[in-house]
This record gives structure tokens, C-alpha cells and sequence, in this order.
């Protein structure tokens, strides 16, 4: 029995190759993401070691602003550090890694930079630091630089660089020095430094005298660095972070390790989507193959196998191809993860050497993986193979269409359960609002997806038929659409691969094209402002620009109002939240056109505040109560409330007067609105108001549709992501369709010879197929955009008082959909077609 | 009955047809001339291995010749390409099979139209009346084949050949999987199509009683037409083959000392 399982497996190589693909996807993908972590781990790890490798104990302030820079460390600690015991010299530096310095370009435009730009005083030529060219900054307008950042910008030793710093006014400096690293490098990790002298660095990263961000402590000799770190770290108190370089670099790489980890759930959702519809793949190869072996099967029965025997062999065919489907998948996995690796380390400059790592995780989840779903998919078609009569082994063989009785019931309860749910749900059964009523709500959706699915057989020929009615006008066609509906099951698995990916992407292509549409109406109906000035973010740092150039903007006759916005990190209540401040209060939400419930916004002065309502609630407060508000600088205020603002319940916003700005982390504005008068030319004022900022060059004025534009970028991204998801998908289905159709011809092998004998000729078999094809995929794309409309507009109305006040269709898309599913069904159809017009006619019709 | 006054459906002059390469080679057809007379009811016999078949196939253009010439009617068939021996087949041949001669997937009139609606062409709706009408099967033309007795399967089969007024239609052994009542029934009605329509016919069988419907009994032995006779019965064809087998029997006989 055994040997007969693993001769008539090797008798057939390509279907083993066509039901293994599936199930290598899906192994690769989620083998790769683990490899990928584990590999990215190790190389991030090893470079921030090379990083913090001259670094014995480093000491900084354990507070840390978001907006604004380092917070600054007093100059008299320095001293207090190099007076503890074990200490050989303890040096201030101030640094920044997030980008506060920004280079222009030799183009005016700021350098966009995957590397960090790092601000720094100039250290001194220590180890491992090797001055090249030149020599160390003297002057405040001189700047050393590292020979990265000459190859990263293009400019050379002698040149004036424009820099933006923490002064939004574009200042030039003259670099006198370039420096690399010990053993020739470039830098450290990629990195572009630019050195100033010190007091530079102070006014351009910090804007605080006598003060440093960072500590670098040398151990004297034979000292233990953890043990001195202690030491250290109880002398200052917890004001202060002290930390080895071994833990520098342990923090940073877990910090590294968390960005990535999104990069991770995304190729472990492929991994998934593909395993979710590989199933479907391997119940309908194996249905296929049980159906071709039933005399084969019969005649073993006949012989006196047992029902077991027979499901057993079956069952070993899917654990040898899950094995072998897992050590490829394995295999592919780890080449991704470590290409991916390699790709990934080779954006950050030569800083990263990729190297690849194999957790023992992923040799058991693509073993298991591969394994449990191909044997999951094979049990049922193995079962159904033990209930061949031996007398089948007498029979002509034919493909008999089940009844589809009992997915019709169980889909049909399925249906019925989500769709009582859902009405549940909008009827408020499960509460009025809140958590419960979307969960409830959502979960009828889930539970009428699967009833979907299970309902697709009975769907099946009705449907494929009216599909099929399009494409019979010739002979070919109708057959076509008659084969594709001769066995609703076949159908209606191959193409419910297809349906699940469109499903998805339809479901979150009508949310996401709903919340555009939704924030455009908003932009419509409500917002005044004309104009928006902003900055183009480049680093981790907000660009600002000066207060005055408002003012200038505001003088301007064609404009009517201007709001200009601060933005900084405050700390209420002990908690951290941002909060917005304007220098015009009414102007602002005169423009922004939300509704102000109590109080006044105009006469809006330094001590007030304006609170959104979801904030007023949540603390309980209102117009004349007093917030005490601390912001990055400065002593904790109280402020009072003189407005509170209409709006949903998470929104807790708050706004402060730009009269509190010296007490920001960012001391300028970030943005302004601006409204014209009636009837100005907007284009000319834009242009106008570029002139005055000239000098910003990350600044532009712009229409204020391109915050919509903007926001629906973001949308377009994500969907992007939900896309390629589906491009996995497809890729499955595709090979499902190869997959049925190719079986399929050559289950027909009779009536294809049939056929060319009475004269049907190659082009018209092809075309037959590809009917059958097209049908097949276009009753999956149909169902799919069908369920995903469904599911998408349902979550649409539960999410209706959240955000989602508008419903939008993604047509375009949709009808996308359409034609690519059009598309897949052709291509899928070529192999199938060429091995049927392959077909020996002579063969086909002959009589054995 | 005369060959030279009436026009050639098909013929074949000195066709060689042979299969495999040195030791394994076998030569199914050894030099065959022969000619089917237009509105002849022609059977071929012959033991297994005889070629009886490969000349069939060989004459539709479902196989391919060594040496030698084919024509049906006027047409070459020698040389045609795929694309001609797809038109050839549509428009000039009628085939019956032995069995798996419908689609299942089709109705019994969807079938007999079949070769029409591949072709794109109009049905004459009074002549596929008049064959529905002949093989009787006018209140069974909307069954699937499913539906239908083997007997039936087969007169559509038989019809779908007809309806197409092909120069030739060629049979496979036709009754070979029928019963006795079902294989008369379908050979009288070929017999009708020659004598009422004019309708060319080439039959393999191995029948002698199938054999006696023909006008014209062809005999072929490794690979050659060793014999043929007029207006057969099936005695006179059952002691042809008799005799025959004597014949090939001594001189297999001979050969092998």
C-alpha cells in the first residue's frame, strides 16, 4: 500500500509541484520573517556594538523632549562625574541624532537622508576619530565634517554649507576639517556628523549656555564599567540615565528591533493569507486526484484494502508533499530573509554587514507549518476517497457532481446567524455605542464571511452560468461555460482562493475610499483656510520657520486671516499629550469651521486655554476652570479655560496661546492657515507668500487641498500594503485555476480528441479553455467584490458616528479588480490550453 | 458494379505508414492503394495488427503517412497542416467512433450540430430534420447523452456525422459496444444514408455481419489489401475470413521455417 502511494506519487511530479507551490508560499513567507528578525537582530546588533565599542559609560537626562532637541545636562555635573572614584576623565558633549541640523543641498533643497544627521561640539582627534583633511572647527561659523557626509551631500572641504538647526533661518558654514574613523571608515554606522565648535553647538542644538546633552565617561584602567556605571548613577540620581556602551547598544538594537517588527507582521500576514488559501488549493488537488485514482482506489478495495488503508494512503501522499513542500519553503525563506537582510542593511550606507541567522523557530514553524495545513486540507478528500465502491474499478470513469445540499445548509445557517447578528448590531442589541456593538458587529461580519465561503458551491452554477451566458456566442465558449459549471464544487473551491483575496481588499477599499471621502467633505464643507504653510519633514525633526514671516503673510493685502501653529509635548495631569497653540484663536476656528460649544475664543490671551470636548469630559472641566499645564520648558502653568470646542469623544486636544511659545520644545511655528480675501488670485498670493519664505527652504506655502492629498497618500500607501497581500493571493489562485483546469483537460482527454476530430481547431480549443478560465475567475473576483462591498459597507455604517459619516465606492478599483481577474483567467489558462492542444487526437479517441 | 464512371470520395495510393525504429519497428501499412467510390458503403476488415485501423485514420487525416498519397474528394490530404486537417476534418469527414462520440456537456441536438457551430456554420434546417427524422430521435433531441441508451447515443453520433453532408464518414467499429437491436438499428441506418442521401461511408469492423450491410468488403493482412468482395453476406464474409486466416496462418507457418 505504502509503495504503491509513493509510486503513484512519483508518478506524477507536477501535480506534486502545482499543490506543493501553495504551501511553499506560505511557508516562505512566515520562514522568512522569521529569519529576516532574527537575521536583521543579529546585524543591527553587531553594528551598534561597533557603534558604542569606544564608549565605557555614558551619562544623559532621563528626561527627553520629543519636540525641541536634547535636554540639556549643567556643565558643573561634568566635574561632579570626574571626581568619582574609577573615573579617568569624564568629557560634556553636545550631540543630536535626530536631525535637528539639516543640510541643504547644493539644489536648495534640503538632503533627504535614510542615515542620521548628527549635530555634535567637536570632540577632540580621540580614538576612534582621525582628522584627514583640514582641522578642527575654531570658529562658530566653521564646521568639521565627516567624509560620509561629503559623499552623501557633495561638498568638499573649503565649501560654505547652508544648515537649518534649531534656528529655522538657513545659516552657511565653512568647512574646515574632514574627518573618518580608525581602519579607514567613512563612519561609524553611516552616519553624516558635523562638528561645531562648542558654544555653535550649544546655540544650534539646544539653545542653552554652560549646558551639555551627553557625558562621556572614560574608565580608568582595570575598572569594571557596570560596576562604575552603578556607582556613577547613584552619585547623580535618577534625573540621570547611565549606561556602559554594552547597554547602549542592547537598547538601541531592541529599539531597532520594534521599528522592524511591523516589517514582520506584514510578511507573516502573507504567510498567513497564503497558508488560508493554500488549503483551499490542496483540498481541491487532492479532490482532483481522488477522483482520477478511483479505479485505482477501487480496485485496492476491491483487492481487500480497508477503508483506513485507503484514507491512510491518501493522508501519507499530503504528509510526504507538506514535508517537502516545507524543507523548499524553508529553503526559499531563508534566501528571502536573508536577501531581505541584505537589502535592508545595504539602505544604511556600508555601515551594517548583513549576516544571516536561523532561528530554531523557523525550521519548526515551516516544518509544522508546512505539515499540519496540508494535512489539514488532505483529511477531507482522504475521507472521501475511502467511500469508493470497489465496484468503481468496473465502472467507466466519470466525474460525478456531488450534491451541494450540505453546504447550502450549513452556509446558508451560517449566513443567516451573521446576518441576525448584524442587525443586532445596528439596532443597538449590543449596546448603544461603544466597544461592544462594533465587536458584536464585527464578529456577524466574520461569521458571514465564512458562511460565504461554504455558500459559494451552491452559488456556483447559477451564477458561472449567467457569467458564461456573456461569453457563448460561439461554439467554443459555450463550452466553456458548460465545463466550468459541470462541477459546482471544483468551481467553487478554485475560485473561493481568488474570492478571499478580493474579499479583503474590497472590504478595506471601501473603508479607506469612505474615510477619504469622508475627510474631503470635511475639508469642503467645513474648512475656510485657503492656504497651508508647512515644512516637508525630513528627520525626526519638526521643521519651523520664524514667527515674523506670519506677521508678514498677515500684512498682506490679499489676505484675510492668518492662524499660525506651535506644536509642543506638555505633561497634564502626569500624563503626556500634544498640544497645539495659535497665535489667533478666532481666526483659527472661524477657518477650521469647528463649532465652539461655551465660552469665547477671541480675547484669547497667555494664561487661557481652549479645550476640545472629549478632553473637558474626560477630566470633567469647564470654561473658567484652571488646568495646570507644564510644558518641555519652563515652570508648570495654570492655565485657564476660556472655550471648550465640539467634537467626538477621542478627541482631547488642547490649545494654547502662541504667547507660551518660549516655553515650547519648538519656539516657532510649524504650520500656519491662512484665508484670502474675496476674490484674490490664490495662485499669485502662493507664489507671493514662497517669496517671504524663501530663506526656509523645507518650507512652502500650498493650496490647503493638499492636506487631503496628503492624508490620502497615506491611505493609498496602506492599501498598497492590503494589495500586495492580495497579489499573494492572486498568485495562489492562479496556480489553483492551472491547477483545476489542467486536471480538468485531462479528465476530458476523450472529449478534447472528440473534438479536433470533428474539426474544432487549436485556436478554438484554446478559447474553450480560457471561457472555462475566465468564468471560473470572474465568479471568484464577482463574489469577492460582492462579499467585500458587503463587509465593507456594514463596518462603514457601524464606524458612521465615528469618522466615517460618508459612504464612497471604490469603483475604479473594483472594476480594476474585474479586469485583472479577467486578466489572471486568461494567463491561467495558456498552460492548460497548450497541453491540451498538445493532445495526440488519435490517442484521445481510441479504444483501449 | 463499375469504379471508373462514378467520382472518387477518397483514395490512397502506395501509402506506407510505419511505426518505431530498428528492431522495434512495425510496418503498419505496407504500399496500400485503394479507392472509395462516392455513395459506396465500403467495410474494412481484417484480424488485429491488420492496419485496418491505421488506413482509417490514415485516411482522415488523423494520422500521418510515411510514403504515399491521400485525397478526399479533390483535396491532397498528404501534406495538409494542422489548420487544413482541422478544416478538412470540419468540412470533408464525418466520424463515428466506437464509443465517447458526445460531449457530455451538450445536448443530443447540440451534439448533432456540433461540427456545424464549430465551423460557424448555418444548420440546413430541413436536412437536419430529415436525419433527426431517419435515425429517430426527434422527441429525444433535447436529452443529455447521460440520458440517453447506448443505441441512441450512438444514431446521434450517426446523425452528427450526416449532417454535415461530409465527402466521407468514416465509422470505427460503430456497433462494437452495442447490443444486437441497437447495432442493427444503427447499421440499417447507414446503409439508408448511402442508398437515400448519396452518403460515402468507410467502415472498420470485424463483424462479418456488420460487414454485410457494405456494398464492398475490403480485407487487409499485414499491412496490405490482400482481397475485397461485392455485395457480401455475412456467410460468404464469415467463410472469407475463414479461408483467409488459412492463408496467413500457412504463411506465418512458412516464414518462421
Amino acid at each position: 500500500m505504502l509503495r504503491a502511494t509513493f509510486k503513484s506519487l512519483l508518478s506524477r511530479k507536477a501535480r506534486l509541484l502545482l499543490s506543493g507551490i501553495a504551501v511553499i508560499l506560505g511557508v516562505t513567507f512566515i520562514s522568512g520573517a522569521l529569519v529576516l528578525n532574527s537575521s536583521l537582530g543579529k546585524t543591527v546588533e553587531s553594528m551598534f556594538t561597533s557603534v558604542y565599542e569606544s564608549v565605557d559609560v555614558q551619562v544623559q537626562p532621563a528626561e527627553q523632549n520629543v519636540f525641541g532637541g536634547p535636554a540639556p545636562i549643567d556643565a558643573d555635573v561634568v566635574d561632579k562625574i570626574a571626581d568619582i572614584d574609577g573615573v579617568a576623565e569624564a568629557t560634556g558633549l553636545v550631540e543630536d541624532g535626530t536631525g535637528i541640523v539639516r543640510i541643504v543641498g547644493k539644489n536648495g533643497k534640503v538632503v533627504p537622508n535614510f542615515s542620521p544627521v548628527i549635530g555634535t561640539n567637536w570632540p577632540g582627534e580621540e580614538e576612534p576619530l582621525e582628522m584627514r583633511d583640514g582641522r578642527a572647527p575654531q570658529a562658530d561659523d566653521e564646521i568639521a565634517v565627516n567624509a560620509a557626509m561629503l559623499s552623501a551631500t557633495g561638498y568638499q572641504l573649503g565649501d560654505n554649507v547652508p544648515l537649518i538647526t534649531i534656528n529655522p533661518e538657513v545659516a552657511e558654514y565653512e568647512i574646515v576639517g574632514v574627518f573618518g574613523y580608525s581602519g579607514g571608515r567613512d563612519s561609524i554606522s553611516g552616519e553624516q556628523t558635523i562638528a561645531f565648535t562648542l558654544d555653535a553647538a550649544r546655540a544650534n542644538l539646544m539653545d542653552v549656555p554652560d549646558s551639555f546633552t551627553t557625558i562621556d565617561v572614560k574608565a580608568a584602567d582595570g575598572v569594571d564599567m557596570s560596576g562604575l556605571r552603578d556607582t556613577i548613577a547613584a552619585q547623580l540620581g535618577d534625573e540621570y540615565i547611565v549606561e556602559t556602551g554594552e547597554d547602549l547598544a542592547a537598547e538601541q538594537t531592541e529599539m531597532f528591533a520594534e521599528l522592524l517588527s511591523f516589517f514582520n507582521y506584514l510578511l507573516l500576514g502573507f504567510g498567513a493569507v497564503a497558508l488560508i488559501v493554500s488549503v483551499f488549493l490542496i483540498i481541491n488537488t487532492f479532490s482532483i486526484i481522488v477522483a482520477q485514482r478511483t479505479r485505482e482506489l477501487a480496485l485496492f478495495r476491491a483487492l481487500g484494502a480497508g477503508r483506513g488503508q485507503i484514507t491512510f494512503s491518501v493522508l501519507i501522499e499530503a504528509l510526504l508533499i507538506g514535508i517537502l513542500s516545507g524543507v523548499v519553503g524553508l529553503g526559499l525563506g531563508i534566501a528571502i530573509g536573508y536577501g531581505g537582510t541584505v537589502a535592508l542593511s545595504s539602505t544604511t550606507a556600508d555601515a551594517m554587514t548583513a549576516e544571516l541567522s536561523v532561528p530554531v523557530s523557523a525550521i519548526i514553524a515551516a516544518i509544522a507549518v508546512g505539515v499540519g495545513v496540508t494535512m489539514l486540507a488532505a483529511l477531507l478528500p482522504a475521507v472521501n476517497a475511502s467511500r469508493v465502491a470497489p465496484i468503481a474499478a468496473l465502472r467507466e470513469a466519470s466525474s460525478t457532481a456531488r450534491p451541494v445540499t450540505w453546504f447550502a445548509v450549513i452556509g446558508g445557517l451560517l449566513l443567516a446567524l451573521g446576518g441576525v447578528g448584524l442587525v443586532l448590531g445596528f439596532t443597538g442589541t449590543f449596546g448603544e455605542d461603544g466597544d461592544n456593538r462594533v465587536l458584536g458587529t464585527f464578529g456577524a461580519l466574520a461569521v458571514l464571511f465564512i458562511g460565504a465561503i461554504i455558500f459559494t458551491p451552491v452559488l456556483a452554477k447559477p451564477l458561472v452560468s449567467f457569467i458564461g451566458a456573456i461569453m457563448s456566442w460561439s461554439m467554443p465558449g459555450k463550452l466553456g461555460r458548460r465545463n466550468s459549471s459541470r462541477n459546482p464544487r471544483r468551481t467553487a473551491i478554485t475560485a473561493s482562493a481568488l474570492m478571499i483575496g478580493i474579499t479583503l481588499v474590497t472590504a478595506v477599499g471601501v473603508l479607506f475610499s469612505s474615510a477619504q471621502a469622508s475627510i474631503s467633505k470635511y475639508f469642503e464643507n467645513s474648512m475656510s483656510a485657503d492656504v497651508l504653510i508647512a515644512g516637508t519633514q525630513t528627520s525626526m525633526t519638526v521643521p519651523t520657520f520664524d514667527a515674523a514671516l506670519t506677521d508678514e503673510v498677515r500684512d498682506m493685502p490679499e489676505v484675510e486671516k492668518v492662524s499660525a501653529m506651535y506644536l509642543d509635548e506638555v505633561t497634564v495631569d502626569g500624563r503626556k499629550t500634544f498640544l497645539q497653540a495659535t497665535d489667533d484663536a478666532a481666526a483659527l476656528f472661524d477657518m477650521t469651521g469647528e463649532t465652539v460649544e461655551d465660552g469665547d475664543v477671541t480675547n484669547f490671551g497667555a494664561d487661557d486655554l481652549i479645550v476640545y470636548e472629549g478632553f473637558a469630559d474626560r477630566h470633567d472641566l469647564e470654561v473658567g476652570d484652571t488646568v495646570a499645564v507644564a510644558f518641555s520648558k519652563g515652570d508648570t502653568q495654570q492655565l485657564t479655560i476660556t472655550a471648550v470646542i465640539e467634537s467626538s469623544q477621542d478627541n482631547t486636544g488642547l490649545i494654547a496661546s502662541a504667547e507660551q511659545s518660549e516655553n515650547f520644545g519648538l519656539p516657532h511655528p510649524s504650520q500656519a492657515y491662512v484665508q484670502l480675501t474675496e476674490g484674490a488670485d490664490k495662485q499669485a498670493v502662493i507664489e507671493e507668500i514662497n517669496e517671504i519664505f524663501a530663506d526656509n527652504p523645507e518650507v512652502a506655502a500650498a493650496d490647503i487641498g493638499i492636506l487631503t492629498d496628503q492624508l490620502g497618500v497615506i491611505f493609498d500607501v496602506m492599501l498598497m500594503v492590503v494589495q500586495i497581500l492580495l497579489g499573494v493571493a492572486m498568485l495562489i489562485a492562479v496556480i489553483g485555476v492551472v491547477n483545476t483546469l489542467t486536471l480538468s483537460v485531462l479528465e476530458r482527454t476523450r472529449e478534447l480528441g472528440l473534438l479536433r476530430a470533428v474539426g474544432m481547431s487549436r485556436g478554438q480549443v484554446t478559447g474553450m479553455v480560457v471561457v472555462e478560465s475566465i468564468v471560473i475567475s470572474l465568479f471568484g473576483a464577482i463574489l469577492g467584490l460582492a462579499i467585500g462591498s458587503g463587509l465593507g459597507i456594514a463596518a462603514q455604517q457601524i464606524l458612521k458616528d465615528e469618522f466615517l459619516d460618508v459612504l464612497a465606492m471604490p469603483w475604479g478599483t473594483m472594476i480594476g479588480y474585474l479586469v485583472a481577474a479577467v486578466i489572471i483567467g486568461a494567463l491561467a489558462a495558456l498552460i492548460p490550453a497548450f497541453r491540451a492542444n498538445k493532445l495526440n487526437v488519435l490517442n484521445a479517441i481510441s479504444h483501449d | 458494379m463499375t469504379t471508373a464512371t462514378r467520382a472518387s470520395a477518397a483514395k490512397a495510393a502506395d501509402v506506407w505508414k510505419v511505426y518505431g525504429t530498428g528492431e522495434a519497428q512495425v510496418i503498419a501499412l505496407h504500399g496500400v492503394t485503394v479507392e472509395f467510390v462516392a455513395g459506396q458503403f465500403t467495410a474494412i476488415m481484417g484480424p488485429s495488427g491488420s492496419g485496418k485501423s491505421t488506413l482509417m485514420h490514415c485516411l482522415a487525416g488523423l494520422d500521418f503517412t510515411n510514403r504515399g498519397e491521400i485525397h478526399i474528394g479533390e483535396t491532397r490530404v498528404t501534406g495538409l497542416s494542422d489548420r487544413g486537417l482541422t478544416k478538412l476534418r470540419r468540412d470533408k469527414v464525418g466520424f463515428i467512433f466506437q464509443q465517447f462520440n458526445l460531449l457530455p456537456t451538450l445536448t443530443a441536438e447540440e451534439n448533432i450540430l456540433l461540427p456545424l457551430s464549430i465551423g460557424k456554420r448555418k444548420p440546413d434546417r430541413a436536412w437536419f430534420d430529415q436525419v433527426v427524422e431517419t435515425v429517430g430521435l426527434r422527441d429525444r433531441l433535447h436529452h443529455k447523452p447521460t440520458e440517453l441508451s447506448g443505441g441512441q447515443q450512438q444514431r446521434v453520433a450517426c446523425a452528427r456525422a450526416l449532417v454535415q453532408r461530409p465527402e466521407v464518414i468514416f465509422a470505427d467499429e460503430p456497433t462494437g459496444n452495442l447490443d444486437s437491436k441497437s447495432g442493427t438499428e444503427v447499421l440499417k441506418f447507414l446503409r439508408r444514408s448511402v442508398d437515400e442521401f448519396g452518403q460515402t461511408i468507410v467502415m472498420v469492423t470485424h463483424d462479418p455481419v456488420a460487414a454485410s450491410y457494405a456494398d464492398r468488403v475490403l480485407f487487409l493482412a499485414d499491412g496490405q489489401v490482400v482481397d475485397e468482395m461485392f455485395d457480401p453476406t455475412a456467410d460468404r464474409v464469415l467463410d472469407e475470413l475463414k479461408r483467409f486466416d488459412e492463408i496467413v496462418g500457412s504463411a506465418k507457418n512458412e516464414e518462421r521455417r
